[in-house]
């Protein structure tokens, strides 16, 4: 049974965009066939991410327009054989698609792929309505910070009224050092807060950076946050992996080890 | 509110609530101020409540605002 997952935030630059990617290659190592579509037109991004940047030629409203072939459309990653990318325009803006054509084209992935992962554009108007009519469940990105926890509920709200019946939360660059001192908010205080089950926590992590500049994934890699989107991975395959104590009391190994 | 300490944590935490409550209700601090008083000065008919501590949630799914209306210090002591 294929499944839809919209990737969603409301607030920008919380790692929507990071997560899609990162979440699509974990699927894809793990053998499912997985199609990561940018939704974010005029201001896309996932390409970027995955350094697939030189290999489009058709992108997702091509594909609505009926101007080609999805198959022509849908870019293989560099690395794993059953990853796909479906590029957003560029120069077109979000009202060059309906909600009823995103669902259409779900419905025509569904045939070929077990996840198609949805990342989102940031805001509640005619990118994210796009986006979340054609997903079977939602993953709402949040950092532990004011302003984006207070979108992410918004969002969660917005899904609710849209019926979407599975919601789960991703902490984003989180601090352990800065939530021991008391300087930010710990995953329970999120968790509290937005009361929607938590299905991964993703520590802040250089290694983001360093991976997007060369057009990479973390996922696979030896460090923090590779190891926290691989886990996510599993969880959303069902599998039941423990959260890692990243309240730092545990010493770094131990941490690792627990991973 | 809640006195959570001098750590930024704490005051985010009470500024959360506070806003969260505000955005899913559709009110302004304002109106919460004045329903709060309006609860409080009904309930002070029936019992001794501590009307500058009531406290408002409201949860999803499904919808349910909740009031949570402190006893006074004296009523506290007594058993129903």
């Amino acid at each position: 049974m294929s499944e839809v997952i919209v990737i969603t935030s409301g607030k920008g630059g919380v790692g929507k965009t990071t997560a899609a990617a990162n979440l699509g290659t974990a699927l894809a190592a793990a053998d499912k066939k997985t199609v990561m579509v940018d939704t974010d037109i005029g201001l896309r991004n996932l390409d970027v991410v995955m350094g697939l940047e030189n290999r489009i030629v058709y992108n997702l409203v091509d594909v609505i327009e009926g101007n080609c072939r999805l198959k022509q459309a849908m870019i293989r990653d560099k690395h794993l054989s059953n990853l796909y990318l479906l590029p957003a325009a560029q120069t077109r803006d979000k009202s060059a698609v309906e909600p009823e054509q995103m669902i259409k084209l779900c419905e025509d992935l569904r045939q070929e792929f077990d996840y198609i992962l949805l990342d989102s554009p940031a805001g509640i108007e005619q990118g994210f309505k796009n986006a979340v009519s054609g997903a079977d469940r939602a993953i709402v990105v949040t950092t532990p910070e004011v302003s984006a926890i207070r979108d992410a509920d918004r969002i969660i709200g917005l899904l609710e009224a849209a019926e979407m019946k599975k919601i789960h939360l991703l902490i984003n660059k989180i601090r352990p050092d800065m939530v021991r001192n008391g300087d930010m908010m710990s995953v329970e205080d999120v968790e509290e807060i937005l009361a929607v089950p938590l299905i991964g926590v993703v520590p802040d992590d250089e290694n983001i950076v360093i991976s997007t500049n060369r057009g990479e994934a973390v996922t696979g890699k030896d460090c923090l946050s590779g190891q926290a989107f691989a886990n996510i991975g599993r969880r959303i395959m069902g599998q039941n992996v423990p959260f890692c104590d990243l309240s730092g009391k545990k010493s770094i190994w131990q941490r690792l080890f627990k991973k | 509110m809640l006195f959570n300490g001098n750590k930024s944590c704490g005051i985010a935490k009470d500024r959360l609530r506070q806003l969260i409550l505000t955005d899913r209700m559709g009110c302004s601090p304002e109106i919460l101020e004045m329903m709060k008083r309006d609860m409080a000065a009904s309930m002070t008919r029936y019992m001794d409540i501590d009307k500058d501590r009531i406290q408002f949630s409201i949860r999803r799914n499904p919808g349910r605002f909740e009031a949570s209306v402190p006893l006074s210090e004296i009523s506290g002591r007594h058993t129903l």
